[in-house]
């Protein structure tokens, strides 16, 4: 072979174990992370005892004893609630980048086609008005709500954009005209409310953790698990959709089906987490773009590494907003911006090429 | 080019010189109806000038016919001051039934709207001619309304359910019977809640701190400050969310951290609100509760709560209903529901009102039968 071609071959190697490297690093951040924060939190625990009673319910015969109040803490407070934030802030983070690739837009979010307008609503009808779904009973009328319509925001998108042909620019049009409908909807809600209706409702759309028990997160990773697979198999095709919609369809891509795909489970991965946690805002637009100026925006690595990026970012979050003026909690969704700003300003500074397409 | 320019020019001042002219013709039109009204305020001339909880001095007609009030806090006084009658306007949020003085007097419910419970709508307000307009001062500036219509507003604080402002309650029923020529009205019912209230705190206040059982009071609906609730200070509660460093106005039951919760280890939780949630809902929209205390011996029980509806008799009966929970043993003969309606009958005199808005509200009060 000519040196010219080894080269060529070599770097890119180098290239693709940088990439990887990366992503192992991301993972042992994140478990560390998520170690730390499980030594957090208001009712004073030290590490020994958190590692017991961690232990005492993994490994039950080894004999590690623990106090039910500690266990409570533990397995029904802190680690429910670190796993909810983990893959909440991956889900967003890669509907944020599948939406990104899929509509070749860097401003969309996974609440682009008026998913969170739609799942504000529904939590407004069920605060204001006690409209519910039959079946549904306490905290289940907000989430299920919230979670239809999230999801009927995006049905009316995909079938007005559809008609289109699925361009780019009617999805997000359509998504515009959503937004702003569901939006006036839930603002005409918020005034006829009484004073404690509207402070519900106001608080619902600060994006907060709270909800998390392992019913809860074993339906979000139920859905995320179902939609994670179908997206990564989509990478190239989102590759080459980079390039353009002819490029891409000369390729042999189906640009209608990939793009009809992203969008629908991007917004159903974003649906389910807003049903349960509120309007986290940040993570869904910024996240991908912190990554790509990582790892490049080759999809195979973006999409898994945009969801590491998401959960050490919402982690992060979250522990400090529950921590830092204890025992006041503040909501994940106000700190993650707080957080992510500055760090997204400055890789904003340092990067020395342009990092999108 | 220069064509479309001029036309430009010429569009936009059309545009400025329409919108100055509507705005002076709609001017004229309320200085119109303030004259009215003036004209009205000429023919009896006997007023009365009040302080009202805004701290302003306002000079209103002796004789009141036509009262507007809005906002909950205002309504409330009015009521219970049983000038109901003479409401002619009130506010969207007012006109529910979860109040019970709605419930007492329901042609409430039909009554003109002039606005929502903080933003009133002027014209509305003209239209009616009252002679006097109560604003409940936590959600409205008196000024904003007695300017554009010049007619006599007195802003109120209305019931408070907070103990460190529950002394404006006495104080703004004292205003309001002023105003109305109530004052011996609302007198009695000063008295009648004190003689109500002061057995019990009576013996509750020789009850020791250290007994007095932990209670958490989770107003998962609750507005900012309640958790300092009056009635279970009197009952005898202490209030774990006492030790906050921080401000309890700036925070209310859902912003606690629940682990927080677990390090007070309450011996009893209430929680209140809009009803609709039982034992089972709350804990499991508050996960990590049922490893209290409380939870496991069963005690955690649904109050009227200090939400928007709260009402001066709800206060008392509370008191009394917490009393008997928190400590059985001295309050054995007291029979918290039917004193309830009692109270009720004596003040708004209508038949089974504790039991009537326990249902409107969905509510599941704790019954000792």
């Amino acid at each position: 072979m000519p040196t010219g071609e080894i080269k060529l071959e070599e770097s890119y190697s180098k290239l693709i174990v940088r990439k990887v490297a990366f992503i192992l690093i991301g993972v042992g951040g994140l478990v560390v992370l998520a170690l730390l924060a499980s030594t957090l939190g208001t009712y004073n625990l030290g590490v020994k005892e958190v590692a017991h009673s961690v232990a005492h319910r993994v490994f039950p015969f080894a004999g590690f004893q623990s106090t039910e109040v500690i266990d409570t803490v533990m397995w029904k407070l802190r680690l429910p609630r670190i796993i909810l934030a983990v893959l909440s802030g991956a889900g967003l983070a890669l509907a944020g980048a599948v939406m990104q690739g899929a509509m070749r837009n860097p401003l969309v979010s996974p609440f682009t086609v008026g998913v969170s307008a739609g799942a504000a609503f529904g939590a407004s009808i069920a605060i204001v008005l006690g409209v519910k779904f039959i079946g549904a009973t306490g905290t289940g009328i907000i989430i299920v709500n919230a979670f239809v319509f999230g999801l009927l925001t995006v049905l009316v998108v995909a079938s007005l954009s559809s008609r289109k042909g699925m361009k780019p620019e009617s999805v997000i049009l359509a998504g515009i005209a959503t937004n702003y409908f569901f939006s006036a909807a839930t603002s005409a809600l918020q005034y006829i409310a009484t004073d404690e209706q509207l402070s519900e409702v106001v608080h619902w759309t600060f994006g907060s953790l709270g909800k998390a028990t392992w019913e809860n997160i074993t339906i979000v990773t139920i859905i995320l698990l179902l939609s994670i697979v179908p997206l990564m198999k989509y990478s190239w095709d989102l590759n080459t959709m980079a390039q353009g919609d002819e490029v891409a369809t000369s390729l042999g891509a189906n640009v209608g089906r990939v793009r009809g795909i992203c969008l629908t489970l991007s917004s159903l991965i974003a649906a389910v987490i807003i049903a349960f946690t509120g309007i986290i805002g940040f993570v869904g637009l910024v996240a991908p773009h912190i990554t790509r100026m990582l790892v490049g925006t080759d999809h195979r690595f973006l999409l898994p590494a945009s969801c590491l990026t998401g959960a050490i970012l919402l982690l992060a979050a979250d522990t400090i907003g529950r921590t830092i003026v204890s025992p006041i909690i503040i909501p994940v969704g106000i700190i993650v911006s707080f957080v992510g700003v500055p760090l997204f300003i400055y890789l904003l500074l340092m990067q020395r090429r342009g990092y999108w397409s | 080019m220069n064509l479309k320019k001029t036309a430009l020019v010429l569009l936009a001042v059309i545009l400025a010189s329409s919108l100055l002219i509507a705005g002076c013709t709609n001017e004229e039109k309320v200085l119109e109806k303030e004259g009215e009204v003036l004209e009205n305020k000429e023919k009896t001339p006997e007023t009365i000038t009040v302080t009202d909880q805004e701290g302003r001095e306002v000079t209103v007609p002796k004789e009141i016919n036509r009262i507007v009030a809005l906002g909950g806090p205002a309504l409330r006084d009015v009521a219970i001051l049983g000038a109901a009658d003479k409401l002619v306007g009130t506010d969207l949020q007012s006109t529910s039934g979860n109040y019970f003085c709605v419930q007492a007097y329901p042609q409430i419910m039909d009554l003109p709207i002039v606005g929502t419970f903080n933003e009133p709508n002027i014209e509305a307000i003209l239209e009616l001619q009252p002679d006097l307009v109560l604003v409940s001062a936590a959600y409205t500036n008196a000024d904003d309304v007695q300017g554009p219509t010049g007619i006599p507003t007195v802003a109120l604080m209305g019931p408070q359910c907070d103990i460190r402002r529950y002394d404006d309650t006495y104080e703004s029923l004292r205003i309001a019977g002023k105003l109305l020529g109530l004052e011996d009205r609302a007198e009695w019912l000063i008295t009648y809640a004190e003689d109500k209230l002061n057995p019990i705190r009576e013996i509750t206040s020789k009850i020791p701190e250290e007994e007095k059982p932990k209670v958490y009071a989770l107003v998962v609906h609750g507005i900012n400050g309640t958790l300092a609730y009056a009635p279970l200070e009197w009952a005898g509660g202490y209030n774990v969310a006492k030790d906050f460093v921080i401000s309890q106005d700036l925070w209310s039951a859902r912003d606690i951290d629940p682990e927080k919760v677990l390090e007070w280890a309450p011996d009893v939780i209430i929680f209140g609100g809009s009803g609709g949630s039982t034992f089972a809902d709350v804990l499991k929209a508050h996960p990590g509760l049922e490893a209290t205390k409380a939870a496991k011996e069963g005690r955690i029980y649904q109050i009227f709560g200090p939400n928007f509806y709260h009402d001066l008799i709800q206060l008392v009966t509370e008191t009394e209903y917490l009393a008997k929970l928190l400590h059985p043993d001295k309050f054995q003969d007291l029979d918290v529901e039917k004193e309830g309606n009692k109270m009720f009958k004596e003040v708004y005199g209508v038949d089974d009102l504790y039991n009537k808005v326990e249902e409107v509200r969905g509510l599941e009060l704790y019954h000792w039968d």
